[in-house]
């Protein structure tokens, strides 16, 4: 009986229903224009057929194969076989690896998965210390230091930071392993040379916010009232700063994926993006659709997620 | 070396503002016109937009670059029909707020035309907050461009560019430091610099 009745609590779950539901229909469109672009994409590298003959084959070897995987099809004929197939969830047929492309790509998954969690992790310990301490400081030495730190985090390229660190820590002061994967310490730098931007976002929204609240006349009661100023930062300012905090750090998937694609090639990480560049390499173009569409797929759930739980998180935000 | 690195400069400075100008261009376009027009055009060219974020810049741009091949042309047309999307949905929420406005409705009632409001009243209102983010874009389009160059398909050799002499570096690490340190210096500099006038732009 109590769980209905917190539910009946909660303001506007109705509204919220049709909400989410108006939501998960806007990503039907999103979807098949991905698809669309993709299709495009594969219709421009030309055909696959060159590549799976040998090179003396005569033109009907070329006609038979070619009927036969629909090529002599119209475009339009084709993509809608291209889309019956990825509804079936048959991302195609990888040439190098003589097996199809979904499991590859799903195999290398937990690798990136891995981290981009640690990255997040290293963002989230670099950025709430930081956010809250120039915010509190507002406008002083340490403030002035931490925005442009955060300037400068954004602005450098992570590859470079990368290069970087391995020059420090890994060849100068052998700390850490030069690159590969398979123990904590190797995922150290990684998810350093990584987290860093984000966190640079991160701490950014996070000052603002904190400013906010501590604005709020909540936290002006709350410091008449004698509360210690430990007290007021942590639970009063910070708590309510927490709201577009959390948001931005699901919103940094996009970033974060992108990231990994480039701090796994210099650390030679096997994840995703490894996988990617020697795909795209390799014009192995049903690993490049699989891992599109993966990768398309994660960003669409997390900015979704993100959404979701931002006005739940923010009751007094509108459905609209 | 350092004349490598000041060449490199010129590439990467091209790159970066040339994008930058077709992609603003492309999306002041769109974004005036859903903005102002709203309903179906609005409704289609949003989700246009949303598909093009689902799908990381970088991911986007390796791909298309692997299909049709590397070159400096491509390079800045490819990043510019990539990045579009930032300014299409940037303008077009300007526009939103500012057709409501009085000046607008006075224009229109004494039966100004459309082109006309949206070239004389709406567009330059927009110009601000556009100039603000095409400065961070030249920015992030500069790293962007060196990222490409560092995985192999961006700017190709014999040009020079920053990230490709990085990704050369990378190789001698243990015995040349030097090499993979100093094109990254003027790449975070230029980036930091550009990021802080645009974040000056934004607050004046």
């Amino acid at each position: 009986m109590l769980a209905p009745c917190f539910l009946f609590w909660i303001p506007g779950v109705e509204r919220m229903k049709k909400y989410l539901f108006w939501r998960v229909m806007q990503i039907i469109p999103v979807l098949l224009l991905i698809s669309m672009f993709v299709f495009g994409l594969l219709y421009m590298a030309g055909d696959p057929v060159a590549l799976m003959l040998p090179e003396d084959a005569t033109q009907e070897q070329v006609d038979s194969l070619r009927a036969s995987l629909g090529l002599d099809q119209p475009f339009y004929v084709q993509y809608f076989h291209f889309v019956g197939d990825l509804l079936r969830g048959d991302f195609g047929y990888s040439y190098r690896y003589n097996q199809p492309a979904l499991p590859i790509v799903l195999e290398r998954l937990p690798a990136t998965f891995e981290l981009a969690f640690s990255a997040m992790f290293v963002a989230i310990i670099m950025a709430i210390p930081l956010g809250i301490a120039s915010a509190t400081k507002r406008n002083t030495f340490l403030d002035i230091f931490i925005s442009g730190g955060s300037v400068l985090g954004k602005a450098m390229p992570n590859f470079w930071l990368g290069i970087m660190l391995i020059l420090m820590f890994a060849i100068t002061y052998p700390f850490f392993p030069v690159s590969g994967s398979g123990s904590f310490a190797h995922l150290i730098l990684p998810a350093i040379t990584l987290g860093t931007a984000s966190a640079a976002e991160m701490t950014r929204v996070l000052r603002s916010s904190m400013l906010e609240t501590l604005n709020q006349d909540y936290v002006r009661t709350a410091v008449s009232k004698g509360v210690r100023n430990t007290k007021v930062v942590n639970l009063h300012a910070f708590r309510n700063a927490l709201v577009p905090f959390i948001t931005i750090t699901f919103l940094q998937t996009s970033s974060l994926v992108s990231g990994a694609l480039i701090t796994e090639v210099v650390f030679s990480w096997p994840g995703l993006g490894q996988l990617l560049i020697q795909a795209i390499n390799g014009r192995d173009m049903a690993i490049v659709q699989a891992s599109i569409f993966m990768v398309a797929f994660i960003v669409i759930a997390m900015n979704l997620f993100a959404d979701i739980l931002y006005r739940v998180l923010d009751p007094r935000i509108r459905y609209d | 070396m350092l004349s490598r690195i000041i060449y490199g400069t010129q590439v990467s400075l091209l790159v970066g503002i040339c994008s930058v100008v077709v992609a603003g261009l492309i999306g002041m376009f769109f974004g005036l016109i859903a903005g102002f027009y709203g309903g179906f055009i609005d409704n289609v060219l949003m989700r246009i937009v949303d598909a093009f974020l689902a799908i990381p810049n970088i991911l986007f741009i390796l791909v298309i670059l692997g299909v049709i091949g590397p070159g400096l042309l491509t390079l800045i047309f490819v990043i510019g029909l990539t990045n579009w999307v930032i300014y299409a949905r940037l303008v077009r929420g300007d526009v939103l707020s500012i057709k409501e406005r009085e000046y607008v409705k006075a224009a229109r009632s004494i039966g100004t035309r459309d082109h006309q409001i949206i070239r004389k009243h709406i567009f330059p209102n927009v110009i601000p907050s556009f100039i603000v983010i095409s400065t961070l874009s030249v920015a992030t389009t500069i790293v962007l461009e060196a990222s490409l160059s560092y995985l192999g398909l961006g700017v190709q050799p014999p040009t020079v560019s920053w990230g490709g002499m990085l990704s050369a570096g990378r190789d001698y690490l243990a015995t040349s430091w030097w090499i993979a340190t100093f094109p990254g210096l003027p790449l975070r500099l230029r980036s930091s610099a550009l990021f802080s006038s645009a974040i000056g732009c934004g607050t004046y």
